[in-house]
C-alpha cells in the first residue's frame, strides 16, 4: 500500500462518522466534569492526605495538651506537629504546581519533559511525605489508646516498643509499594513518549539508571516489609 | 464592558469553537483508545484540559493548532489500554455519498486504524498530523521538534505505517 493510498483512505474518514457530534451544551457540560487523568489523581490523592493530616495535627495539638505533664509523649507529639507543620504546606505547593503543569499551553515534547522532570523531582519526597501520614495516625491511636484505658501513658517496656515500632513501620510500607509503582508507572510511560520523541542516548540511559534504582529500592522495601510482619508475628507469639 | 460579560463571551466563544471542530478530538480519540466508553473518556478530558487551558491561550498558534496540542499531550500523557476497538461494529457511511464512492471503505478504515494501532503514541501524533495535512512547520510546532527533525521521523514513521499494511494485506 502506498502513502497516497493511506491519505485517500483517511481523507473519508470524515464522512464516515462513528461517534455523534457533541452539541455546545453537551460540550458545556463535559468541560465541568472531574479529570480523571495521573494530574488529577495526584492532586485528590494529596488533597486527601492533607486533610488526613490536618485531623491527625489537630488531634496531636488536643493530646500535647492533656499529655503536657508526660515529658516523653508530649514531645513526641510535639515532634510530630512540628513535621506536620512543615510537610503539609509542602503538600499544598505540590498540589499548586501540578494545576499549574495542567494549565499550560506547551508543545508535546515541552510538555513531556516538564511532566517527566517534576515526577522525577517529586517521586521519592511524595511518597515518603504522604506515607508518613499513617505512622503519625498509629501514634496518635496508641496515645489515644492508653488515655481512655490508663489516663496516662505508661512508659513503654521492650514488648510494647517492639509492637508500637513493628505497626509504625509496617503502616508507612503497606501502602507504599502501591503508590511507588503508580507513580512509577507513569513515569515510565512518559519517559518512553519522550524518549521516542527527544531520541535515545542520554534519556535511555537516565531511563535505564532509574530503572534500576527502582528496583533496587522495591527489593528493599519489600525485605523491610517482610522484617516488618515477620517480627511482628514473633511478637505475637510471645 | 463588564468582566463577567467578557468571560460569558468568551466561554461561549471557547464551546462554539470546540463544538465546531471537534473532529479534531474525536480523531486523537479513535487512535488512542480501545473501545467507545474510553474514547468517550477521553474526549470528556480533551474538553477540560482545553478549557483549563484556554484563558492562557494566547492566539499565538491557530485555534485548531493549539487544539491538536492540547488534544494529543492529553492523550500521549493518559495511561490505557493501546488495543484497537475491540467490538468495533462497520462502520455506518453517510447515507450516499461513501457507498456510491467505494463499497468496501468501511473495511480499509477499520484496517488503516489497526495498522495506526501498531505504532508508539508519538508516531500516532505525528502520522495524526501528516495524514491531516499540516505542514512541517505546524507539525513543529505541536511536537516541539524541529521541521528537520520532523522530516525524519515522518519518512520512518510512513514507512513502519506502510509494512505493517503491507503485513495485513497479505
Amino acid at each position: 500500500m502506498q502513502e497516497d493510498d493511506i491519505k485517500k483512505i483517511w481523507n473519508r474518514i470524515d464522512k464516515h462518522p462513528e461517534q455523534q457530534d457533541y452539541s455546545v451544551d453537551e460540550i458545556a457540560a463535559l468541560r465541568k466534569a472531574r479529570s480523571k487523568d495521573f494530574s488529577a489523581w495526584i492532586r485528590s490523592s494529596l488533597a486527601f492526605d492533607i486533610a488526613l493530616k490536618s485531623l491527625v495535627l489537630a488531634i496531636l495539638i488536643v493530646l500535647v495538651v492533656i499529655l503536657r505533664h508526660q515529658p516523653v509523649p508530649a514531645l513526641a507529639g510535639l515532634g510530630i506537629i512540628v513535621l506536620l507543620g512543615l510537610l503539609i504546606p509542602y503538600e499544598i505547593s505540590i498540589r499548586k504546581t501540578v494545576l499549574k503543569i495542567d494549565r499550560q499551553n506547551s508543545t508535546i515534547k515541552e510538555s513531556l519533559i516538564e511532566k517527566v522532570t517534576f515526577l522525577k523531582r517529586i517521586f521519592y519526597p511524595i511518597q515518603v511525605i504522604q506515607n508518613l501520614t499513617y505512622p503519625f495516625i498509629v501514634v496518635a491511636g496508641l496515645m489515644i489508646y492508653y488515655l481512655i484505658r490508663e489516663g496516662f501513658i505508661p512508659p513503654f517496656v521492650l514488648h510494647n516498643w517492639l509492637i508500637s515500632g513493628a505497626l509504625i513501620i509496617l503502616s508507612f510500607l503497606l501502602i507504599l509499594p502501591v503508590t511507588m509503582s503508580v507513580y512509577g508507572f507513569q513515569l515510565r510511560n512518559l519517559q518512553g513518549c519522550l524518549n521516542a520523541l527527544a531520541g535515545p542516548d542520554e534519556m535511555e540511559i537516565e531511563a535505564d539508571r532509574y530503572n534500576r534504582r527502582q528496583k533496587v529500592l522495591s527489593i528493599l522495601l519489600y525485605s523491610i516489609l517482610g522484617i516488618g510482619i515477620v517480627l511482628l508475628i514473633i511478637v505475637m507469639l510471645l | 464592558m463588564s468582566r463577567v460579560i467578557l468571560e460569558t463571551l468568551s466561554e461561549q466563544k471557547f464551546l462554539e469553537l470546540v463544538a465546531k471542530h471537534q473532529n479534531i478530538i474525536h480523531k486523537v480519540c479513535r487512535l488512542y483508545t480501545a473501545d467507545r466508553d474510553d474514547h468517550a473518556d477521553l474526549f470528556q478530558e480533551i474538553t477540560i484540559k482545553l478549557w483549563l487551558g484556554y484563558p492562557t491561550y494566547k492566539g499565538d498558534a491557530s485555534f485548531t493548532t493549539w487544539m491538536y496540542r492540547v488534544a494529543l499531550n492529553t492523550a500521549i500523557s493518559m495511561k490505557r489500554r493501546t488495543k484497537v476497538y475491540q467490538n468495533m461494529q462497520p462502520l455506518q457511511p453517510n447515507q450516499d455519498t461513501a457507498e456510491e464512492e467505494n463499497p468496501i471503505g468501511d473495511q480499509e478504515i477499520i484496517a488503516l486504524y489497526k495498522a495506526i494501532d501498531h505504532l508508539d503514541r508519538i508516531e500516532r501524533a505525528l502520522i495524526l498530523l501528516y495524514l491531516e495535512e499540516k505542514s512541517y512547520q505546524e507539525i513543529a510546532d505541536v511536537m516541539g521538534i524541529t521541521k528537520t527533525h520532523v522530516g525524519v521521523k515522518l519518512v520512518r514513521t510512513k514507512k513502519k505505517l506502510e509494512t505493517i499494511m503491507r503485513k495485513m494485506n497479505q
